[in-house]
């Protein structure tokens, strides 16, 4: 989590710009919210049934922990609907970008509860901790 | 017999669980509604396909589990419950503790 699902139409961004259009959205996410870039997944399809497009080429749909102001989501929105625009070739007005809050506590990522906004550093230096010591004791 | 729903919406990385795999995990994850969520575990369960997902901006092998009960869940009982599925999961796919996002939500107002 975040986890970033971006349905397009068939053929509308093409297999190369998939990469760096995932490279934007997980430096920006980072950016705007301070968060690790290991926390960050963005997953493409095409037509897909589970988020349709409307009237849309594009549609990128992020679930974010909650507590991020309005000023950070917008500012994600904007930049990731670029983002897709200059690397899809798509018009940005025909590129929908929104976003919906979860609470971390009701989400475990890698074993942990995930960390509310701003305790990430603390929460990957104890998660690296139990890794490397359950390595250990498997070894 | 319950005629409750509860819905698991999951995305999976094509080609990393085989079918045999995905239908235990999908019988044990029936199991577990059953018996904490009294109800048949309605699965949407969302394929990405290859070269389609990314995690930290590298190819992707993480799934991704939510499950939607119809009732809010107490938060202690709610770590338990991830932690056991976690370990469902673990067990069936042969994934590491790394690869596994699991949320149990409670109902939206």
């Amino acid at each position: 989590m975040p986890l970033y699902s971006c349905n397009a139409k068939t053929g509308a961004i093409p297999e190369a710009a998939k990469a760096k259009i995932a490279q934007d959205i997980t430096d920006i996410h980072c950016d705007v919210t301070g968060a690790p870039p290991t926390f960050v997944h963005t997953f493409f399809f095409e037509e897909a049934a589970h988020q349709p497009l409307g009237d849309h080429t594009a549609f990128l749909f992020g679930q974010i922990r909650s507590g991020r102001t309005e000023e950070q989501k917008q500012d994600i929105r904007e930049r990731m609907a670029a983002s897709i625009s200059t690397h899809a070739g798509i018009p940005i007005n025909q590129i929908l970008v929104t976003t919906t809050d979860t609470p971390a506590s009701w989400v475990m990522e890698g074993g942990d509860l995930l960390p509310e906004p701003g305790e990430e550093a603390a929460w990957l230096a104890v998660h690296k901790a139990k890794l490397a010591a359950a390595q250990k004791a498997t070894a | 017999m319950s005629s409750k729903k509860v819905p698991c919406i999951g995305f999976i990385q094509d080609g990393q669980i085989s079918d045999d795999k995905q239908a235990r995990l999908k019988a044990d994850l029936n199991a577990f509604t059953h018996r904490e969520f009294e109800g048949e575990a309605e699965f949407q369960w969302i394929s990405v396909g290859r070269g389609n997902g990314f995690t930290k901006a590298e190819p992707s092998t993480s799934s991704i589990l939510s499950i939607r009960p119809d009732q809010a869940v107490e938060q202690a009982r709610r770590v338990t419950l991830l932690k056991e599925v976690c370990d469902i999961w673990m067990s069936h796919t042969g994934c590491s503790l790394d690869e596994i996002v699991a949320a149990i939500a409670d109902p939206v107002s």
